[in-house]
């Protein structure tokens, strides 16, 4: 057979099945920067996990009715005991709301919230079992943008990283994609939390100097504007130092249990973030001591 | 004019199916089991191209399928496109030497994909990610595989009959392919 005889379609086959894939995932593209011909899938994915999740809440909701109403007899009678005894409780607590007005204005506490928030529901996560990404039903025509961080109650969930009209995708601060800016709350050791399995982070670029113990409270520092200074982000599990190395590994599991989440809140503004002063002055005494 | 049901069945019917199925896997199921594992049902799908279509077709649907579910995961569209490639590569090897049109091949081989598919995604994350992941999870490792193969057969039958309806004749399509 002669060398120079080959197939055409053989070599097409081939550019499209190895070369291009190969030469793709060489190409060192920013893997933030998001693909113009993935928009329109985006936006569908989005809009298909809010249908299915509408679909579902609604399937759940008449369920839950429909075993409702079986003891809801008995339920009623329940309630109006409880209504009689919480209207005769009423007057004391008003009473005491007055006072704890009164109270919060004599010591000039702020009554309105720091932040701005907006309330979102999960309706979908990531298609492949090692990304820990969540998908919600608001997006940037309630106003959520990209970076925008999220919480709950009890501490920080992760940050948007694609944000469509109407869903947005949260990645978790657990996803190895992660990195949030973090401080151990006793000590003010900074490093970067890093997401590493699906219920724990890592938080890396601390120094071995560094004072961390099991139980440290580890909070978000507040840098690159993205989250409010001091949110919990986790607490600290593990603490190894080895001999010879130059800084330590520490776990952190987080303050959030990630994995059953339904309701979170987009922060959309905030106003405890650094001064810009503040924040040079902490890069400042950082280059002191190193 | 004539209707080319072909181009369209593929083009439109196929990825609305995909995205319908991916959505159930990211959302339906999550609202169902919560962080249970999930069915691969896309590599179901492309599995049943890889088996019912000539290779150009199926290398083409893969692509187009790649485009698609960057918009499900973080992980970015160059890493689908490899491990999808792979899945029709690999896939395509199998059937040019054994060969049945039947659902026990189809569910066999899907079985296979998502074992693959979790292999080919291992790989790739440890080797060639700027933040390889730290550990394996061997629960979704086997789970996954399994649940694709209980649910292969549902939507082979739904396939089969969109085929039917489309006029696509399965069995025609088959055969060896690059060629």
């Amino acid at each position: 057979m002669n060398f120079f005889t080959f197939d055409i379609r053989k070599v097409f086959a081939g550019i499209l099945l190895v070369i291009l894939p190969l030469l793709a995932i060489n190409m060192q593209r920013n893997s933030e920067e998001e693909l113009w011909f993935t928009r329109p899938f985006t936006w569908a994915a989005g809009a298909i996990q809010n249908g299915f999740h509408s679909f579902s809440s609604g399937v759940r909701g008449t369920t839950a009715m429909y075993l409702d109403l079986i003891d809801v007899k008995v339920r009623n009678r329940e309630l109006e005991e409880d209504l009689a005894r919480l209207k005769a409780e009423l007057g004391s607590v008003t009473e005491l709301k007055l006072e704890n007005q009164r109270l919060n204005k004599l010591l000039g506490f702020k009554q309105a919230s720091t932040h701005n928030l907006i309330a979102a529901k999960i309706v979908g996560r990531d298609l492949l079992p090692d990304h820990h990404t969540l998908t919600i039903d608001r997006g940037t025509d309630q106003g959520v943008k990209k970076n925008m961080a999220v919480i709950t109650t009890g501490g920080v969930v992760g940050y948007i990283f694609r944000a469509e009209p109407q869903s947005s995708q949260i990645l978790l601060l657990t996803d190895r994609y992660a990195a949030i800016d973090a401080i151990v709350q006793r000590s003010r050791a900074r490093g970067v939390l890093e997401g590493f399995t699906r219920d724990m982070a890592r938080l890396s670029h601390l120094k071995r100097a560094d004072d961390v113990v099991e139980g440290d409270l580890v909070v978000t520092s507040g840098l690159f504007r993205i989250f409010p200074k001091g949110f919990p982000l986790g607490t600290v599990t593990k603490v190894e130092r080895s001999q010879y190395g130059l800084s330590q590994k520490v776990e952190v599991e987080p303050a959030v249990d990630l994995t059953n989440l339904e309701e979170v809140f987009v922060i959309t503004e905030t106003h405890n973030l650094p001064e810009p002063e503040e924040k040079a002055s902490e890069e400042t005494s950082d280059k002191a001591v190193q | 004019m004539r209707i080319p049901w072909r181009i369209l069945y593929h083009l439109i019917v196929l990825p609305v199916i995909l995205i319908l199925l991916t959505g159930i896997q990211t959302s339906f199921w999550l609202q169902l089991l919560g962080p249970f594992p999930t069915p691969q049902l896309w590599i179901v799908v492309l599995t049943y191209l890889i088996t019912h279509r000539p290779f150009w077709i199926s290398l083409g649907m893969g692509y187009l399928f790649s485009v698609i579910l960057t918009g499900f995961t973080a992980w970015p569209f160059e890493y689908i496109l490899t491990s999808a490639m792979v899945l029709v590569g690999v896939s395509q090897l199998l059937k040019d030497r054994i060969y049945s049109s039947g659902p026990n091949y189809f569910i066999a081989l899907c079985g296979w994909n998502v074992f693959l598919f979790h292999v080919c995604y291992t790989f790739l994350g440890m080797l060639k990610e700027d933040i390889p992941f730290a550990r394996v999870s061997l629960f979704d490792f086997i789970l996954s595989p399994l649940l694709s193969v209980l649910l292969a057969f549902p939507v082979f039958s739904g396939l089969r009959m969109l085929d039917r309806i489309f006029k696509e004749d399965a069995d025609l399509q088959t055969g060896n392919s690059i060629t």
